[in-house]
């Protein structure tokens, strides 16, 4: 079997995969990871997606003690400000709207009665949107049937922290980090495997697999294999970014359970809470403002104080044509950038790694591994990108160019028919491989302002009488469980002090 | 935007499929006006299903045990082949899962390093469902999945005819309209090509909003009226007879289907409480009837058993399951030789999916697309399904047989092989039937080892991994032994 792995590049994307190879692979495997300290890593993805609970659970992390190193929040979902038009306002939480009725998914029986006097908004029907609104979160066991505890969350930490959390974790498993910087990459001139690279230093570093990790550059699976680029910036015109870190006002400040996501002018601002400031930027297209304005967009629009110099990213939305070529597996930013609006970068690394890890080669690269891998991920990463579009096309706002361009312009026709169904009767063309639940796209789209046309017949089975008592309760119920939770605030301090018991999943 | 909603629809077809159509609108919508038009032309038949069914019945409000009474229903756990590879060849596909709980890795990759290691064992048994099936033992399974009972899945063999009545009696006494006259015209809206009404033998004219094809494969509407034709799929599964007897059993009672294989096709036998159906699946330039009738009754003596009867099969499905307000289910919308699981599964499966897509009158083109391509995924994977079990045979010797060979598969299940036998991953598509664990039973049933396991079992101590292995066989093995046989289980707690 393949002994030798060099992962070309640190940063989040390189020590998360460190880290599940080095607990996936027999010891005899030999991991080595190359990191330039001369090399600052990009660390935005700062939110998270509940997936990342599972990557966390299978390396056995205790979750409290990663709380602490990462300086990590609690996330319940993000909250959308100004998309649908100026003024709206809405949550993607990680929960549900209200329990199905008689195997009738909720909306539909809302939507029949949202007239109703009685009737209150979708929202009211959905336990982490509440506790988000006032700030809440307490730490539950996911449990489908009680509504209190019916809802995922995510985290929002320091990623830069995490990749050093891991760091830490992955040598002690045996992983080797050497401080480098690459200068050149040797292939096979039969094969065009990549056969070796070489340091700065003159070291010259020999795998069997390399797995590109480098970022932005995509050293190796775009600079030395050169398989292409799939650019999808006519959907996803964003491509900068200026990134900085504020301060909270005092301790007390509450700590919002979610990132926010307040659309601007030509793309749209973040605010991610971490437990000693907060990550703030400004998402936009350089065609529709400048790198200056954006700037001043940006500072005129941070809550606290900045505490470092703004950053400017540059990128341009897409992927490559293969993640995995030859011997070479890209993963994190050499496989691609969908930009950050719904946290779904560090949920992609995530997938990588562990599609790899389930497809892992054996020394002759047999074809149907690599063609089954960038298969799925083509997948992944399309099903993601049109999620991303959805938030983008589905408006109503009319105030800028780039308003203008996104609500006009064509989308891929797997979105087109998504959103068509919704259209007709509040469906939704759910696939297995969704990185995000039936909900999410629900929460989005009412949220953004879409209204299907008419409801599921069979909601006209049930007597409008007991729908009414049905959806009040619910309601109550909702109220109720979102007002006994602990403020995040509090929960953050009991739980990263150690006072609760750590969700540790060790095996 | 507001269409009016659907208040009349006609079933073209009164067999099983189209009872079993009816039946489930009827529960979901009984506002609906409903029509069934035709005789039944359904030969006898025993189904055996898959667990998804307990969730249909959960749908329908149908109490198992009093559904198993009216239909002679048994309890199945597993499908056994029987002299399929080769003569002497079997294994068990259990519908429940194999080994415990691992981290990471499916259990067969386990499998896999032990009987590369020399382990001769096979993999059933490693499964609860399967060796309580191999010693004709049968309990329900339990949820705490603390207890090995959890590791249980099962299904039910039903007879066709009782259960269309059971349908027929619970679902749809007095709610809807039946006329036993054959269709002789389908009128079709000269403007939106929708179908406006069917003309019966009596001269007769009923209309409807939506009109349902459960023909079977005259496929009166769906093919006759709007010409839809088939995806011909015989060429890699090229049976197209079946000839079946009812066998009178009063012994034990198996609870599994059995497969076995012929020369030149195969036989399948369904328990039910009181008989066992058994099919003889053929192609006819192959095999004369004759030649299927003596295969069939080889070993059953004349007073046991009924006159054989015969009935053709296709391979293949409509290019088009639903269009515009006409929807085919059953034969008239696909079929193929099913070994494990019969056509009606994939009927309850896909009435259930409209359901959940239930149109309006205007019959939204995207609803009907969602539909068509989640019906055909879904066909096609399980059509891969059956093929794959035909990859590993290497009897047969015909000159349909030669051409078979020939053929190219399709190449989502030529991925899914190559993927397979490298290191024991499943390429797994959307909407599959079978999940990943019993998709990999199959491959080893059929002797198709991977070359590879996952590596993480590299760093597995050996020793410890025999030892698990043993333990749970013997696990399993007493579990079994302290399960009530079949057939004492069915007479205490069912009939």
């Amino acid at each position: 079997m393949i002994k030798n792995i060099v992962i070309v590049g640190g940063g989040t994307a390189g020590w998360m995969t460190a880290a599940a190879l080095s607990r996936h692979l027999p010891e005899q495997c030999n991991v080595r990871l190359i990191e330039s300290d001369q090399i600052a890593t990009v660390g935005v993805g700062e939110a998270t997606i509940p997936v990342i609970r599972t990557f966390n659970a299978g390396l056995g992390i205790d979750e409290q003690e990663f709380m602490r190193e990462t300086n990590a929040t609690f996330k319940l979902g993000i909250r959308f400000q100004n998309w649908g038009e100026i003024g709206e306002d809405y949550y993607h939480a990680f929960g549900y709207y209200g329990f199905p009725i008689n195997d009738v998914s909720f909306h539909h029986y809302w939507m029949k009665m949202q007239k109703h006097p009685d009737t209150a908004p979708i929202h009211e029907y959905n336990m982490p949107y509440m506790a988000s609104v006032y700030d809440k979160f307490e730490h539950k066991q996911f449990n489908n049937d009680s509504i209190d505890s019916r809802y995922f969350y995510a985290f929002q930490f320091d990623a830069t922290l995490y990749a050093q959390y891991l760091r830490k974790w992955s040598e002690a498993k045996g992983v080797t980090r050497i401080e480098g910087k690459v200068t050149q990459v040797s292939q096979n001139n039969d094969t065009g495997f990549i056969e070796s690279v070489t340091l700065e230093s003159g070291e010259c570093i020999e795998g069997e697999l390399f797995i590109d990790c480098s970022g932005f550059r995509a050293l190796l699976i775009e600079q030395t294999l050169k398989v292409g680029y799939k650019d999808w910036s006519h959907w996803l015109p964003v491509n900068r970014a200026w990134a900085v870190s504020t301060s909270y006002e005092n301790n007390n400040t509450p700590i919002p359970p979610y990132t926010r996501a307040r659309a601007l002018t030509a793309g749209w601002q973040w605010r991610i809470p971490l437990q000693n400031r907060t990550g703030d930027g400004n998402v936009f297209c350089e065609e529709f403002l400048s790198e200056d304005k954006a700037l001043d967009q940006l500072l005129e629009n941070i809550e606290g104080k900045p505490i470092n110099e703004p950053r400017l990213l540059k990128f341009n939305t897409g992927k490559r044509k293969k993640l995995w070529d030859k011997n070479c597996v890209a993963i994190g930013l050499s496989a691609g950038f969908l930009e950050p609006l719904e946290s779904t970068s560090i949920a992609l690394i995530q997938g990588a790694i562990l599609l790899f890890i389930k497809n892992f080669p054996n020394k002759d690269f047999a074809p149907a591994t690599e063609n089954e891998f960038n298969r799925r991920m083509d997948i992944k990463y399309e099903e993601s990108r049109n999620f991303l579009i959805l938030h983008y096309h589905m408006t109503r706002r009319n105030d800028s160019e780039f308003w203008d361009y996104c609500r006009t312009m064509k989308i891929p026709e797997e979105l087109q028919h998504r959103i068509n169904i919704f259209r007709h009767r509040g469906h939704i063309a759910h696939k297995d491989s969704d990185l995000f639940i039936e909900h999410s796209w629900l929460e989005v789209l009412f949220g953004q302002g879409e209204k299907p046309g008419s409801y599921d017949p069979r909601v006209d089975t049930v007597e409008p009488q007991e729908v009414r008592r049905l959806l009040a309760e619910m309601k109550t119920d909702v109220a109720r469980a979102a007002k006994a939770m602990p403020t995040h605030n509090e929960t953050l301090a009991r739980y990263c002090a150690g006072d609760l018991i750590s969700n540790r999943i060790s095996k | 935007m507001n269409n009016k909603e659907i208040n009349s629809i006609i079933i073209v077809g009164g067999g099983i499929t189209g009872v079993t159509v009816a039946s489930a609108i009827a529960k979901s919508l009984p506002q609906i006006k409903i029509t069934l038009i035709g005789k039944d032309n359904d030969k006898s038949e025993a189904l055996s299903m898959l667990p998804q069914i307990h969730e249909f019945h959960r749908q329908l409000g149908i109490d198992e045990k009093a559904l198993m009474r009216a239909t002679q229903a048994t309890f199945k756990l597993a499908t056994i082949y029987q002299d399929w590879n080769n003569l002497g060849h079997r294994y068990t596909q259990p519908l429940g899962p194999h080994g415990a709980a691992t981290e990471f890795v499916g259990f067969h990759h386990f499998a896999t390093k032990m009987h590369q290691l020399g382990d001769k064992t096979a993999y059933g048994e490693y499964a609860l469902s399967a060796v309580a099936a191999e010693n004709n033992k049968f309990a329900h399974p339990l949820n705490d999945p603390s207890s090995i009972f959890s590791t249980m899945a099962y299904s039910l063999h039903i007879d066709a005819t009782l259960y269309k009545q059971y349908l027929g009696n619970h679902l749809l006494q007095g709610n809807i309209n039946f006329y036993t006259e054959n269709v002789i015209d389908v009128c079709l809206d000269e403007n939106n090509g929708f179908i406006k009404s069917v003309t019966l033998e009596n001269g007769k004219n009923l209309k409807a909003d939506l009109f349902i094809d459960c023909s079977g494969k005259d496929a009166t509407l769906i093919e006759k009226a709007l010409g839809f034709s088939l995806e011909d799929w015989s060429c890699w599964l090229p049976a197209n007879r079946v000839l079946s007897v009812s066998i009178n059993s009063k012994g034990e009672v198996m609870p599994y289907t059995q497969v076995s294989g012929k020369t030149n096709g195969w036989l399948r036998q369904v328990p039910l409480l009181n008989t066992v159906e058994r099919e003889f699946v053929f192609n006819n330039e192959e095999v004369s009837i004759p030649e299927a009738t003596e295969i069939i009754t080889t070993g059953l003596s004349q007073t046991t058993f009924s006159e054989p009867s015969l009935r053709e099969i296709y391979s293949g499905q409509r290019k088009q399951h639903w269009h515009k307000n006409c929807i085919a289910f059953g034969s008239a919308a696909g079929e193929f030789e099913s070994l494990e699981v019969s056509n009606l599964q994939l009927t309850q499966k896909a009435v259930q999916r409209f359901i959940n897509l239930f149109p309006d009158q205007s019959c939204n083109q995207t609803l009907v697309n969602e539909y068509n391509r989640l019906t055909k995924l879904e066909l096609d994977n399980i059509r891969d399904n059956t093929i794959l079990h035909y990859l590993s045979v290497t009897k047969k010797d015909s000159t349909i047989w030669n051409q078979w060979r020939q053929h190219p598969l399709p190449e989502s299940l030529k991925h899914k092989v190559s993927l397979f036998n490298i290191h024991g991953q499943i390429a797994s598509y959307e909407h599959e039937t079978f999940y990943d664990g019993y998709q990999a039973s199959t491959f080893i049933g059929l002797n198709m080892w991977p070359d590879k396991y996952d590596p993480f079992l590299d760093s597995f101590d050996i020793e410890n991994l025999k030892q698990r292995f043993n333990y749970l066989r013997a696990a399993i093995r007493d579990t079994v032994t302290k399960m009530p046989s079949h057939r004492h289980y069915l007479e205490n707690f069912v009939y």
